[in-house]
């Protein structure tokens, strides 16, 4: 394990009570990594605190690589951390092709009069899952418009990628697409995958020998690590 | 057969920044940019101004000159309605009323109802070569300029940002891309080519007045619905606005050729938008927002 979350405290407003308090969670590195826990555990506070949408009332650490970063800090490192949201259609734009799609995700901060960016190379096993890459992503189907929504987050190169509940939209044979699309990306890109997926069937057939639970003990979000 | 394809080419270049302008506002972003008649009014005025003031010097320096201060006038009016919207945090229709009735105020306070710019040179004859249509030659090469530039600003980022926006505006803020950057920017270069039209629209009749701008909006419709009935592709395009705006003028004409009052013509704009929404875009499907754009 080479990536950690140390001494984590966070609550949602200066007089109110932590919500995490001295959280410790560890994760495996170029692994898909779970996290699981009923509803209103915290799971997706921790992803936004992870990919740095939340900025306030927070302390921790996040060690990764050998290097020690601020918590409050990780909206200033985009590179490092990107994120999925749950309702990755939003991430999409349904007129435009795969490509096309792919292209919108490098547009600049403050789009120019330059062209469209190169899209980065595509792995390989890409092949695999029939997509067509010229036709308008409204015809494809969830699993594939999900591995788009993760591949336009890739396309800026993140060491870890975060994902808000990647199969909630989808049927289980989607849902299987795409989990053995992340399990691809995770051996051969050398990423980091840290995902929220509430079915335990799907992190038994796909954890590293463990999953990441949250819990609540005494009023206070605790952590702990499950064998599969 | 001739003059009545002058008439129509004419009349469609005089109109077309507009068209342009609103197929940016209200196809691409997809907002109801009502204000659009206001810039389309206040390009005209800041065009006049201009005029006035250059009044005397060569020809093409004038055009330069009239040129820019109107699309900087439109500009203004888009820059103060897309800002009322995205800091003000007030539905872009709300803004543009509002707008409307600020920079009708502001004309007001600026000017008489009522500007003939008949006393100073008219800047469109800088190429006379048509004996009956003066103001046709430079009217055509400044629209194929501006065609060009509307072409090439659809294929950069900041063109792909403006599709993006009107299909799916949460998709800014997963890829950390300035939302309102793309909104100000998109509303600021439709309000400039609408004001150009203001201005091409005053020069051509030797006057500018406070309601001129009143029921463009209709036009732009109109124009892009007539356009995108015959272009039938699901992707934008820019032969949209320009098929649209040659349908309208050439149906217009066609018209008045047949003896037509052309003061019923609004009420045609209005059944022959409601005739092609309830028969070719619900034959093929095409889909609709809001506006039918």
């Amino acid at each position: 394990m080479n990536i950690s979350i140390q001494n984590l405290n966070f609550s949602f407003s200066c007089d109110a009570k932590p919500f995490f308090k001295n959280m410790n969670i560890d994760f495996y590195a170029s692994k898909i990594n779970f996290i699981c826990g009923k509803n209103g555990m915290g799971k997706s506070t921790l992803l936004k605190i992870l990919s740095g949408q939340i900025q306030q009332n927070i302390q921790g650490s996040l060690v990764f690589s050998g290097q020690i970063y601020d918590v409050q800090k990780l909206c200033l490192m985009p590179e490092t951390v990107g994120m999925v949201v749950q309702n990755f259609n939003s991430m999409l734009v349904d007129s435009y092709s795969f490509y096309e799609n792919l292209q919108c995700a490098l547009l600049a901060q403050f789009p120019s009069l330059t062209s469209l960016c190169v899209v980065k190379q595509l792995p390989q096993f890409i092949d695999k899952y029939g997509i067509n890459f010229d036709v308008p992503i409204s015809l494809l189907s969830g699993g594939q418009r999900q591995i788009l929504a993760i591949l336009m987050i890739l396309q800026k190169n993140p060491k870890i990628l975060l994902l808000d509940e990647p199969t909630a939209a989808l049927d289980e044979e989607n849902a299987k697409i795409v989990m053995d699309f992340l399990q691809q990306l995770s051996i051969e890109q050398d990423i980091t995958i840290i995902a929220i997926v509430h079915d335990k069937e799907l992190v038994r057939q796909y954890a590293q020998n463990f999953y990441s639970e949250l819990y609540q003990d005494n009023d206070i979000r605790k952590v702990r690590l499950v064998q599969v | 057969m001739f003059d009545f394809f002058l008439i129509t080419l004419e009349q469609s270049m005089v109109y077309l920044p507009l068209v342009l302008g609103s197929y940016l506002s209200f196809s691409l972003l997809k907002i109801p940019d009502l204000s659009l008649e206001t810039s389309y009014l206040i390009g005209a005025f800041t065009g006049g101004l201009a005029l006035q003031y250059m009044h005397g010097n060569l020809l093409f320096l004038n055009l330069i000159v009239v040129l820019y201060a109107s699309l900087i006038g439109g500009m203004v009016v888009g820059l103060t309605a897309s800002c009322i919207t995205r800091y003000g945090n007030i539905p872009h229709l709300l803004s543009s009323i509002i707008t409307f009735g600020l920079f009708q105020g502001l004309f007001l306070l600026c000017s008489n109802s009522y500007v003939s710019l008949a006393q100073y040179e008219n800047v469109l004859m800088l190429m006379p070569y048509v004996r009956q249509h003066p103001e046709v030659v430079t009217l055509l090469i400044i629209n194929i300029v501006l065609i060009g530039g509307v072409a090439f600003l659809l294929s950069t980022q900041l063109g792909h940002s403006f599709i993006i926006f009107g299909q799916n505006p949460l998709f800014f803020q997963h890829f950390k891309i300035s939302t309102n950057y793309v909104f100000i920017m998109g509303v600021l270069i439709a309000h400039g080519l609408s004001g150009l039209a203001g201005f091409f629209f005053a020069q051509t009749n030797n006057l500018l007045e406070m309601n001129m701008g009143v029921g463009r909006a209709l036009f732009c419709i109109t124009a892009l619905i007539l356009g995108k009935s015959v272009i039938r592709q699901s992707k934008n395009s820019i032969f949209i606005p320009l098929v649209g705006t040659g349908l309208y003028f050439f149906m217009q004409q066609s018209l008045l050729k047949i003896g037509f009052n052309l003061k019923y013509f609004t009420a045609v704009q209005s059944v022959l938008v409601l005739v092609i929404l309830l028969t070719v875009y619900q034959k093929n499907r095409i889909q609709t927002d809001q506006l039918g754009v």
